[in-house]
């Protein structure tokens, strides 16, 4: 089944009908989530009114991972099938990737002047991340700097690949150092360690964010698919036609 | 919001800066990659047979 999917021309026609779907499932999520996690939430009894920030920084920071990840797959995926979608979804990834990123770092840093008094601190959780958001760049520089596509992306697939060390170094450096950043809150042992009526509107923004990923992946995908047949449509006419 | 406000706005401030762009850029490559093509087409650029076999292959 996913190689039946995973052809470009039908790709192009199920993303085509998915499309619309998740940009309003999309919307949707984000005016419940956003609605409830400003306005119905309750202040944090430590954190105070500064709590609202993590509906929107864990979502970040979560999809920034989960995003290098999905690269790291379809790396592999790509060195290992060649399979023709794996380069595309790949490359399609690394931008949005890179703004999750940029993100968790903005709003952490934002989150932390009046929690941690410092805008910025070189602790292992926060360099991590810096690192992955350097990651994404030095892998979209790769992309831009080989300009035929089969070896730009094996060279990115490599990339892509080695950079995956970096996930677990960001998941378990609260554990591993000394950190400023707190524990895992959701994910861990015995079970989440927030209360429901701010946990609820949470996993609701996580949820908005990983449907705002699907839209613009599929959105991403469709454009470089487009991109690649325009590229041979005029390297054709560059050759002078050909009466095939 | 009391006294943390301008913290929580700027960082919902930019998050939705952000998230707004990165909509517009992809859906603008999109439409570009789109009409781009189309205009190609169009003009009736001959296809090899390789890059008809593209369409099936990125």
């Amino acid at each position: 089944m996913f190689d039946y999917y995973a052809n470009p021309a039908r790709f192009m026609k199920l993303s085509g009908v998915l499309l619309p779907w998740v940009s309003g499932l999309t919307v949707i999520l984000f005016a419940v989530g956003l609605y409830w996690g400003l306005f119905i939430a309750p202040a944090d009894y430590q954190q105070g009114e500064t709590v609202r920030i993590m509906f929107i920084h864990v979502p970040a920071a979560w999809m920034a991972t989960f995003v290098y990840g999905y690269i790291a797959f379809a790396s592999a995926v790509s060195l290992i099938f060649k399979h023709p979608l794996a380069d595309v979804a790949a490359k399609s990834a690394a931008p949005i990737g890179a703004a999750f990123a940029f993100l968790a770092l903005m709003t952490g840093m934002i989150w932390g002047k009046p929690m941690w008094g410092a805008w910025w601190v070189w602790d292992a959780r926060l360099t991590s991340v810096l690192v992955l958001f350097l990651l994404y760049m030095g892998y979209m520089a790769l992309w831009q700097m080989i300009e035929e596509p089969i070896q730009a992306g094996r060279a990115a697939a490599i990339l892509g690949l080695v950079g995956a060390i970096n996930i677990p170094i960001i998941k378990f450096s609260v554990d591993w150092w000394n950190t400023l950043h707190q524990p895992a809150s959701i994910v861990k042992g015995g079970g989440p360690a927030i209360h429901s009526s701010i946990l609820v509107p949470l996993l609701i923004m996580i949820g908005a964010y990983m449907v705002l990923f699907t839209a613009l992946i599929l959105a991403a995908m469709r454009a470089e698919i487009l991109r690649r047949r325009v590229r041979n449509m005029r390297l054709a006419q560059a050759e002078g036609g050909y009466h095939g | 919001m009391g006294k943390y406000a301008y913290f929580i706005w700027a960082a919902y401030g930019v998050s939705a800066l952000v998230l707004i762009g990165l909509t517009f850029y992809i859906w603008s490559d999109l439409k570009r990659q789109a009409r781009l093509l189309r205009r190609l087409q169009d003009k009736g650029t001959p296809k090899r047979p390789s890059a008809r076999a593209m369409d099936n292959a990125p």
